[in-house]
């Protein structure tokens, strides 16, 4: 099987110079590619660009993730907030990574995923909270409550 | 900390559990009111729109996914 993963127009310093408009226009639509000597400078669209920075900077950290847990390592360098989060936790913020990550290449957008890890962090945080353990301790228990004074 | 259903003058009523939480609302409000003013707007107003908090409110997962928590500075938090 062959498949295109990048395809770009290669031209030299004075093509550009000469045809500048065109090939900055053309640009939008495909990358170009500026040959200079041995040298090779692309022009291409910024939001491309932060994609490419995007998809590159998550799909290391999950990897990087997704090794640690391959070798039984409880102990993460990659999330180190995530070590009160139980298996059952864990494994739920793995899916919902792997999903999102895929969803935000889909989509170009990578709100979400950053959202998704910052909603893990905080309650990986709430965890350390002793009053938040008790909650849980005895989440059925009766609480009292005072309205607060406007 | 805190937990906010009930319809009030504004949109919902803050309610606290008795004292420790309200003794911490009353120390955050003194310690920074400014900061706890827009916690409060947003709790009475809006507290499940997230959007709308700018980053500052999130639901919580796994076993908390029944808390939301608001991120008053960078190191007080309201969870309702």
């Amino acid at each position: 099987m062959v498949s295109t993963i990048f395809s770009d127009i290669i031209v030299s310093p004075t093509d550009l110079r000469k045809n500048q408009k065109y090939l900055l226009d053309g640009a939008y639509d495909k990358p170009i590619t500026v040959k200079h000597g041995h040298k090779q400078l692309a022009i291409l669209r910024r939001e491309q660009v932060n994609h490419m920075i995007m998809v590159q900077y998550y799909a290391d950290l999950i990897v990087r993730y997704c090794q640690e847990i391959h070798s039984g390592e409880r102990k993460s360098v990659v999330f180190p907030w995530m070590d009160t989060l139980d298996d059952e936790e864990r494994e739920e913020f793995l899916n919902e990574l792997l999903v999102e990550f895929r969803n935000s290449i889909e989509r170009s957008n990578w709100s979400r995923l950053a959202q998704v890890l910052d909603e893990w962090k905080a309650t990986a945080e709430a965890k350390r909270n002793p009053e938040i353990i008790k909650l849980l301790q005895n989440i059925d228990s009766p609480r009292e409550y005072v309205v607060l004074d406007r | 900390m805190s937990y906010s259903t009930d319809k009030g003058p504004g949109k919902y009523q803050i309610k606290l559990e008795k004292s420790s939480a309200e003794r911490s609302w009353h120390s955050l409000e003194e310690e920074f009111p400014g900061a706890m003013a827009k916690c409060r707007h947003f709790l009475e107003e809006m507290p499940t729109n997230f959007l709308m908090s700018h980053g500052k409110a999130k639901r919580l997962k796994g076993k908390l996914k029944w808390l939301s928590q608001y991120d008053v500075t960078d190191s007080a938090r309201v969870r309702y």
